[in-house]
């Protein structure tokens, strides 16, 4: 990479860092240490501000949006949860279909991988996203609870993206019966070796008791599953890295769509919220996967990583603090 | 080089983009009219910003008398600017809807074996469109 292009990226990467600070250095302000007071008008505007930063640095660090979105702005605006985890979901959802179509084209993401762990994964989002509304909803201080749960996952994705080993390019082993029957495989070309990659999946079963899982936690905390679908996809299904990036993008476009109705059924949409997190976060991204290419991944997953521990933390000492034990 | 790629993964690929693209025409459009006065609001941005901490079915029960538990707020109100924004959203989902069925027309032309999990797919998508008029959804 030339020194020129090198700077620009960092650059990108200060650009977004800065007006992330200085939109939860703001809320912060506003809402927790209350020194400050703001117009109504200005939320709407500071969520399109933030959505562009978490746009620009989520593709950098391989993780949807909502990851981040829903514990920084849980933890840090005045919106309730429910509308919180609503517009997270819409956010991730839209990034996720505004990129699908390019994967499918290039045949680095591939339906007949996708649609199998979709039947699995949507029919327990569903699940996922009513106990999350239902939770709230049910108990009065419900919330709370959320926000320690929303915490201590956030923890565990933290711990698994320390400590994940990606594998670019995987050994496929024995190829299973559903596999087989299904013809999960696909090719695609891969720029940098300049020559047509095969993949085939391995271990679907085991795979798709693991995503059970991961479509409950993201139904349920308005989370885009990027983060667990990927080690999944790489290491237990032997897809290449790329492959599973990609295919982890397509199949968020399903479950997302399938758990988006309860939270339209129960009027957790809010246009005023929802419409300057999409646009802030289609922008960004847009700008992020370009950046992205060029970036060295360690530094954007460390940077990441570190915003992830702040956004645990802070959900954990906020639901302790409703509860009354801090 | 090119790579041959699976007929039902292009049709997909064309149908999400088409509609994805309309939603958020959609969705902008009836934010701008909401913020310029143009149309009548649904809910101002007063009694928004009043309001939204409270969770969803407390806020709506405040600020419009009612606790939505269907589509019914949606589709009943789209003379409102910001429902307008609202019914941008829903065509997302729609649009993977219809992403789905077409695959199961690609499917079933060649007579392919996905054709029965994409069908399992398609259902499940249903179930959850129309959960909260099958009586799936937990009443508050």
């Amino acid at each position: 990479m030339s020194r020129r292009s090198e700077l620009g990226v960092y650059g990108v990467i200060m650009f977004a860092l800065i007006l992330l600070f200085i939109m939860l250095g703001t809320a912060a302000a506003a809402n927790v240490a209350k020194v400050i007071e703001l117009p109504n008008y200005y939320w709407p505007l500071s969520l399109f501000f933030l959505t562009l930063a978490i746009g620009i640095l989520a593709p950098m660090a391989g993780v949807g949006g909502g990851v981040i979105f829903v514990p920084l702005v849980s933890a840090l605006y005045t919106f309730n949860v429910d509308f919180v985890r609503g517009t997270g979901l819409i956010m991730a959802f839209t990034s996720a279909l505004a990129a699908a179509p390019k994967f499918l084209r290039t045949g680095l993401a591939s339906l007949r991988i996708a649609l199998p762990v979709v039947a699995v994964a949507a029919s327990t989002s569903i699940l996922g996203a009513i106990i999350g509304l239902y939770i709230t909803a049910a108990y009065p201080q419900g919330k709370y609870y959320v926000l320690i749960a929303l915490g201590a996952i956030l923890f565990f994705i933290f711990a698994v993206m320390l400590t994940a080993k990606r594998v670019e390019f995987p050994e496929a082993g024995r190829i299973d019966g559903i596999s087989r029957l299904l013809s999960m495989n696909g090719a695609y070309f891969e720029p940098t070796l300049n020559k047509l990659i095969e993949y085939k999946a391995t271990r679907v079963p085991l795979a798709l008791i693991a995503f059970a899982g991961v479509g409950f936690l993201a139904g349920m905390f308005g989370l885009g599953a990027g983060w667990a679908n990927v080690p999944v996809l790489n290491l237990v299904m032997s897809l290449p890295i790329k492959v599973s990036t990609s295919t982890s993008i397509l199949i968020i476009t399903m479950t997302d769509a399938t758990a988006s109705w309860v939270y339209l059924s129960k009027g957790a949409v809010l246009p005023l919220l929802v419409v300057p997190a999409v646009t802030g976060m289609y922008i960004g991204s847009r700008v992020g996967a370009v950046t992205a290419v060029k970036a060295r991944p360690k530094v954007i997953r460390y940077i990441f990583l570190a915003i992830m521990l702040f956004a645990a933390v802070m959900d954990i000492y906020k639901g302790l603090h409703g509860l009354g034990i801090v | 080089m090119s790579v041959e790629v699976d007929k039902a993964n292009k049709v997909y690929a064309r149908v999400i983009e088409v509609l994805t693209l309309a939603g958020l025409a959609l969705m902008i459009v009836g934010l701008a009219l909401y913020l310029s006065g143009a149309m009548p609001v649904y809910v101002s941005l007063d009694k928004l910003a009043e309001y939204w901490d409270e969770e969803a079915p407390k806020f709506w029960k405040i600020v419009k008398g009612f606790e939505p538990s269907n589509y019914d707020w949606i589709f009943k109100n789209l003379s409102f600017a910001d429902i307008v924004s609202v019914l941008g959203v829903v065509v997302l989902p729609i649009g993977v809807i219809v992403g789905v069925v077409s695959c199961c027309i690609a499917y079933s032309v060649r007579k392919d074996v996905m054709i029965g999990i994409t069908i399992v797919v398609l259902i499940v998508m249903l179930i959850a469109l129309l959960g909260p008029y099958i009586g799936i959804t937990i009443k508050h």
